[in-house]
């Protein structure tokens, strides 16, 4: 038996170790109740980090936390109030779904009332200004000055939720609402008649501290290979009677993340070190790894890194997206999606990956689908267990491959099919 | 798992065409995207060379930083209530 072939083998014994049901059970855990959805800067995302902690030194892992200020964190502290109508009928709408509060709202407390009106034509002074569908608000916001608030169309997902988001600009001067297009087209006729609006946007930024969890297994010999293992734990959070448990997004990356590690820790493929990193704030802008990848710049380290953001539900084949000196790790990753029979596709994958690229990191990142991003129904349920373990066998396959790399890779960059 | 996922020793994986394409994935040299658009069934193809520079993070690290946010994605961005990572 070669020295490849008996790596192979070496391989072909460690992928069946592979456990949906483990990486299932993270994903539950991570995304109950009791962690909040995650959001940065939360008691919930604090409690997340010391589970994860206490899980990576089960592995036997040498662990620590590395913090890092994180500024102007969106927070919704209440339900937005909001009713409307046309003389004595009124309506109240569903928070989540046909209203929701823009990220660049600024923050009422206390209910307004007053007149619709239609933004560019009506007088803005005290009036809910209906934006006209396809209008950016902040050219709206700019002609309104004086108005009680605008109201912005946005589309809703397949289950209906306008998905909440944290990353963006800083709040502008006025209220603003987004509506489903139903109720925006409702409202905007109303605004040409006896409408009336009346709401709060309870939209507050806080600083807060973010961190990191660091898991550092055995190093590489001399000459050896590292790897760098990432997925940001952190979520949008819930809001105030809305639970968002991020269970895709992105408890199912940690999860692969944890049960390859589990798997190589174990195994210790020689001429490989493999490191970890759990990441905060990647839904405010990728902070968490904006802050690593600083610190791996002005180190001698210099890991091949993979992160993952999104292994719940695999369609046809896994996005993959690379930046910094990665051909040889794209390699590796074909070598590994021929072996365990993952298709895989250039893909957009908008994540920590970016940041690591942008430090000259050979950096992929993998995604493999979510369902209900960013909303109520990012849960457990629909995370596909068969995506788990077919994207944790992925990446110890990847890894496995590195370390015996010479001798195995028969799908060099450029080897067409 | 979903109806069309194919996973399986007997499927062929691995990248369907040139790895290097996961280099120049049209987008990537932007701020505004989402891992749940990379999702569906057809991935936007390869495109353009990303850009050098950071490619998440918030409005005012973008401009500071000179790159990443381009006006049209900036506009984008806020008209969608879509920030920039995540």
């Amino acid at each position: 038996m070669t020295a490849g072939s008996e790596s192979v083998a070496h391989l072909d014994a460690l992928l069946p170790l592979v456990s949906a049901e483990r990486m299932a059970a993270t994903v539950t855990a991570l995304a109950s109740a009791e962690f909040t959805g995650r959001r940065v800067g939360t008691a919930g995302g604090a409690a997340a980090r010391a589970w994860l902690v206490a899980h990576l030194a089960d592995l036997g892992a040498a662990v620590d936390t590395d913090d890092f200020p994180v500024r102007n964190v969106p927070e919704l502290y209440a339900a937005p109030a909001v009713v409307w109508g046309e003389g004595e009928t009124s309506t109240r709408l569903t928070f989540g779904r046909e209203v929701a509060v823009h990220s660049t709202s600024a923050d009422t407390s206390e209910v307004r009332r007053g007149p619709l009106g239609v933004a560019g034509s009506n007088d803005p002074t005290g009036r809910w200004l209906v934006v006209p569908a396809g209008g950016n608000p902040l050219d709206a916001a700019r002609d309104a000055s004086g108005a009680a608030g605008l109201l912005v169309s946005r589309a809703v997902d397949a289950d209906g939720w306008q998905y909440t988001v944290l990353a963006g600009p800083d709040p502008g001067p006025l209220p603003i609402l987004t509506l489903d297009a139903g109720t925006h087209r409702a409202v905007l006729a109303a605004a040409t008649s006896a409408g009336w609006w009346s709401a709060n946007t309870p939209l507050r930024r806080r600083d807060v501290t973010g961190a990191n969890i660091h898991a550092r297994f055995p190093a590489a010999e001399p000459g050896g290979i590292e790897v760098l293992l990432t997925a940001h734990y952190d979520g949008v959070g819930d809001h105030p009677g809305l639970r968002q448990p991020g269970a895709s997004d992105n408890a199912s990356g940690v999860a692969v993340v944890l049960e390859a590690a589990r798997i190589l820790a174990a195994a210790r493929p020689a001429g490989v070190g493999v490191a970890v990193a759990l990441l905060d704030a990647e839904e405010v802008g990728a902070l968490g790894s904006a802050h690593h990848s600083q610190q791996l710049q002005s180190g001698d380290v210099r890991p091949l890194v993979i992160n993952i953001d999104g292994a719940g539900l695999l369609d046809q084949a896994a996005a993959v997206e690379a930046g910094g000196p990665a051909p040889a790790l794209l390699a590796l990753l074909d070598q590994a999606g021929r072996h365990t029979g993952l298709p895989l596709a250039a893909g957009p994958v908008a994540s920590d990956n970016r940041r690591y690229a942008a430090a000259g990191l050979a950096a992929v990142g993998i995604g493999a689908g979510m369902a209900g991003y960013h909303s109520p129904a990012d849960t457990p349920d629909r995370v596909d267990p068969h995506t788990l373990k077919a994207i944790a066998r992925l990446v110890v396959a990847t890894v496995h491959l590195a370390a015996s790399a010479p001798a195995t890779l028969s799908s060099p960059i450029g080897d067409k099919r | 798992m979903s109806e069309n996922t194919q996973i399986s020793p007997a499927t062929a994986g691995g990248f369907a065409g040139d790895p290097v394409a996961a280099l120049a994935v049209s987008g990537s040299g932007s701020c505004c995207g989402s891992p749940a658009q990379a999702v569906g069934s057809i991935l936007p193809p390869a495109g353009q060379l990303p850009t050098a520079g950071p490619c998440c993070g918030s409005q005012q690290a973008a401009e500071a930083a000179g790159s990443c946010c381009g006006t049209e994605a900036k506009t984008e961005a806020v008209t969608t209530g879509q920030g920039c990572c995540g």
